[in-house]
């Protein structure tokens, strides 16, 4: 209901629409410019929850098969209860430092190589919103194409919002989306971002990932959307 | 005002120039472990505070943490029901939502063995009789009615005591107040504590 | 540290009232906005960025509005960020929006701060039930007022200087036609005979609840050059800070907080400024009930302990005065809340561009803008100069 409040207070949230049909709107646009399909979701949602057995800090992990997530009941169609984030209680802190600072006080630590952050208008009627034009210029600015992406930490809290991100974000099939699980895992919303960037840089500071990529979102329909770019340091 | 236009078919209609939202919701606070344990002594109708060491300040109701020492506060200390008015204020004005009657006086109190002031009702003494300075005791509700929340504490009154000239007025310790320049030289961190040692807070 | 020179090179604010029905929230700051984009002689086309700040959302009900004017104020594939520091937010999102320049990250950034107080009931807002703790909050009046009295008692001060304060600001309001209150009428005896609201704060020494906007444009030194070869006077932003307190420390000072004297301290060092009494030429601080002038001029280093109220009343803080303080009339003519803050900054640049109009202090070179907020607990502070740094 809050995050109605967040909508245009005049013309859409006296209609409370509530986020997962608005989120939902966003996947029936995907479905209908056949850019993907609910089985395309539901893979999404499977490996998501998978991947976030190795999480002890997520809320939500199990191993279903993307089949057995296409065998749920819709909840706002074309979304399901999986395609969906858990309600979250949560907190992240990240501390920053520059050159020697950072270097004393870690082994390798993950330096951010660009940060970007861009918002589209908030209106869903004036945007394609199976592309996510903010990320790819934010993307663009920040320099994910510089280099290989090993690791992308996604803010995408609805499935079929991973799929336009990583296609906004260039990402090939090199890169591992999500090992944590993602905001699918655990989404305490407002922090759900500041999380992914704190997991990348964990997996950049213990060598498991040379560079990656961090991103954020806010407002409905990935409005608003940050792209941050973390790389180590060559022994 | 601009002067709305509206298509032909519309006339006769009264313009819209504002739309009513109404919106409700419903909180539940988490208490968190250094409150619940003030609450639960409040329904035994005592007033605990917390400290992070045996001789850093006692905080009443406690959160948990000391906010100079950046330190938790393991230690608990139960405080008293009386204490000294720190500063006042007479509220003439009722608005929307308010649930008290005016005028009232709300104070900020020390209790005795604290050292940060609670914000309380002063009752029992008419409003321009209240000063800086006056011993109060609290007055507790019914003990069929105490539950778990400083509104168990129906207000404060004065205990009969002389007032206290020296009444400690947090941040005036420091002679002239934390923030005020002396010699047209501004204070400095040094005159706090110092969050990793404990050291500093120097009286100038 | 290596910072770009930076300035501010245009400013808009809104007519503001009690009720802005004539625009929305988009219409409000877009009119603001708008405004201080025409100053610099730039288009939506030019802004790298945009800062936006205000109040809680509470006030108006829209959760995070920042996303839904993003479209109003042409933040479409631009970076848009919102701050949020409470009553001070007006100053931080300038010095937020100030410090994109100054880190070479953006070279022209709008910034806005906005209020519409008509849209809800801020004071509800303020006084919304703190879980566990009896309901004996009253707004920000209720709050501050022991704060007041605990100024008095300490500084000695007579009960007058609060009056004198409101008569000054009201007085300076009535030469400022962006100014919600114009109380030709108000007199000495009107103050003193208005009702006791929070005692001893009476209603004439409020602030009141305004609807409004303010909007700077904030440039680096070639976009600076540019205008002022335009003949566009910039205001040189000399320094920057911002200081923060716990409200609940038991060592906390509520008349004379720490922080604001740290504030000050660091943003007069920036600036070159050793004796702010003598180096400053105006002051537009935060003042929502007519005591914290003198409060303030003590915690900004303009007066020593217990000293501020005789600067009052002796006419130093007049308009005509030694150090004129709030030559627009300040937050006790104009508060919507959010852009209050701002609207101290804008003031202050407005002195030392020399476009003040009937409030102009002849000569102001380098004056001070600043915002508290919260429960005394957040402090942003500027000060710009006439001359480049």
């Amino acid at each position: 209901m809050v995050l109605t409040r967040q909508l245009d207070p005049i013309t859409v949230a006296p209609l409370w629409p509530d986020s997962v049909s608005i989120a939902a709107l966003q996947a029936r646009a995907m479905l209908d410019s056949g850019k993907a399909t609910e089985a395309d979701f539901a893979e999404v949602a499977s490996r998501s929850r998978r991947n976030a057995l190795d999480n002890p800090k997520a809320q939500l992990a199990w191993d279903r098969s993307a089949e057995e997530v296409l065998s749920e009941p819709y909840t706002v169609a074309p979304l399901r209860r999986s395609d969906c984030p858990p309600i979250t209680d949560g907190a992240a802190a990240v501390v920053l430092a520059a050159g020697d600072v950072a270097r004393s006080k870690v082994d390798r630590p993950a330096w951010i190589r660009g940060i970007d952050h861009r918002v589209e208008p908030i209106h869903l009627g004036l945007r394609d919103l199976t592309v996510s034009e903010s990320t790819r210029l934010a993307a663009s600015k920040a320099g994910v194409a510089d280099g290989p992406v090993d690791v992308a930490e996604l803010h995408a809290p609805f499935s079929h919002q991973e799929l336009i991100l990583a296609e906004a974000l260039g990402l090939g099939v090199d890169t591992r989306i999500n090992p944590s699980g993602g905001a699918l895992a655990a989404n305490a919303m407002l922090t759900a971002g500041l999380v992914r960037i704190g997991e990348l840089a964990d997996r950049v500071m213990s060598g498991e990932a040379r560079r990656g990529v961090a991103h954020a979102t806010s407002g409905p329909c990935l409005q608003q959307n940050l792209v941050c770019v973390l790389e180590g340091e060559e022994a | 005002m601009v002067d709305i236009r509206l298509p032909e078919s519309l006339r006769g209609v009264e313009p819209v120039r504002s739309v009513r939202t109404p919106a409700q919701l419903d909180y539940e606070f988490t208490a968190g472990d250094a409150t619940s344990r003030f609450l639960k002594g409040i329904t035994e109708k005592r007033i605990i505070g917390q400290r992070a060491t045996p001789t850093s300040r006692v905080y009443v109701p406690p959160r948990g943490a000391d906010p100079e020492l950046g330190a938790a506060t393991p230690i608990e200390v139960e405080v008293a029901q009386t204490g000294t008015v720190t500063s006042f204020c007479v509220v003439n004005l009722a608005f929307y939502g308010s649930v008290m009657e005016i005028p009232y006086t709300s104070a900020l109190i020390l209790l005795d063995g604290a050292d940060l002031s609670v914000m309380h009702l002063i009752q029992e003494i008419p409003a321009d009789q209240v000063r800086i300075g006056m011993r109060v005791e609290a007055v507790w509700r019914d003990d069929a009615d105490i539950e778990p929340t400083l509104e168990s504490i129906k207000y404060f009154r004065p205990n009969g005591e002389p007032d206290d000239p020296n009444v400690r007025i947090p941040g005036e310790g420091h002679g002239t107040g934390l923030g005020s320049w002396v010699g047209g030289v501004a204070p400095t961190e040094a005159i706090i504590r110092n969050p990793r040692t404990g050291e500093g807070g120097e009286v100038r | 540290m290596g910072k770009e020179r930076v300035a501010v090179v245009g400013i808009g604010q809104t007519k503001h009232q009690a009720t802005r029905g004539d625009v929305s929230m988009a219409g409000l700051v877009r009119e603001a906005a708008k405004r201080a984009l025409d100053d610099a002689a730039m288009t939506w086309a030019d802004i790298d960025a945009v800062v936006i700040g205000k109040a809680p959302d509470f006030f108006e009900g829209v959760m995070m509005p920042e996303l839904f004017l993003s479209d109003a104020l042409g933040c479409t594939g631009k970076p848009m960020f919102r701050v949020h520091t409470a009553g001070s937010v007006g100053g931080s999102t300038a010095i937020v929006a100030a410090q994109l320049v100054q880190a070479g990250i953006h070279e022209r950034v709008l910034t806005v701060a906005f209020e519409k107080q008509s849209e809800s009931e801020a004071m509800w807002a303020l006084s919304l039930p703190i879980p566990f703790t009896p309901p004996l909050h009253a707004g920000a009046g209720g709050y501050f007022a022991p704060h007041v009295r605990s100024y008095i008692r300490r500084a000695k001060a007579p009960d007058h200087i609060g009056m004198l304060v409101a008569l000054k600001d009201r007085q300076n309001g009535l030469k400022n036609p962006y100014a919600h209150l114009h109380e030709h009428d108000i007199t000495f005896d009107s103050i003193k005979d208005s009702m006791m609201l929070w005692d001893p704060i009476r209603y004439a020494e409020t602030c009141p609840s305004s609807d409004g906007a303010c909007a700077l444009v904030i440039g680096n030194e070639s976009v600076a050059d540019a205008a002022a070869a335009d003949g566009r006077k910039p205001a040189w932003i000399k320094g920057t800070a911002m200081r923060s307190e716990p409200t609940l420390s038991a060592e906390r000072d509520t008349v004379i907080p720490l922080a604001g004297a740290l504030c000050a301290a660091d943003v007069y060092r920036q600036a070159g400024i050793t004796d702010p009494r003598r180096d400053v030429d105006c002051v537009e601080m935060y003042v929502p009930f007519s005591w914290f002038e003198p409060m303030w001029l003590e915690n900004l280093g303009f007066a020593e302990p217990g000293e501020g109220w005789k600067l009052t009343e002796s006419g130093v803080t007049a308009l005509d005065g030694d150090l004129p303080v709030n030559m627009s009339g300040g937050v006790l003519c104009t508060n919507p809340i959010g852009a209050s803050g701002m609207l101290r900054f804008a003031e202050a640049a407005m002195q030392v561009r020399g476009t003040a109009g009937e409030h102009q202090v002849d000569g102001a070179r380098t004056a001070v803008g600043h915002a508290y907020g919260g429960g005394s607990q957040f402090f942003a502070m500027w000060v710009v100069g006439s001359d480049k740094p």
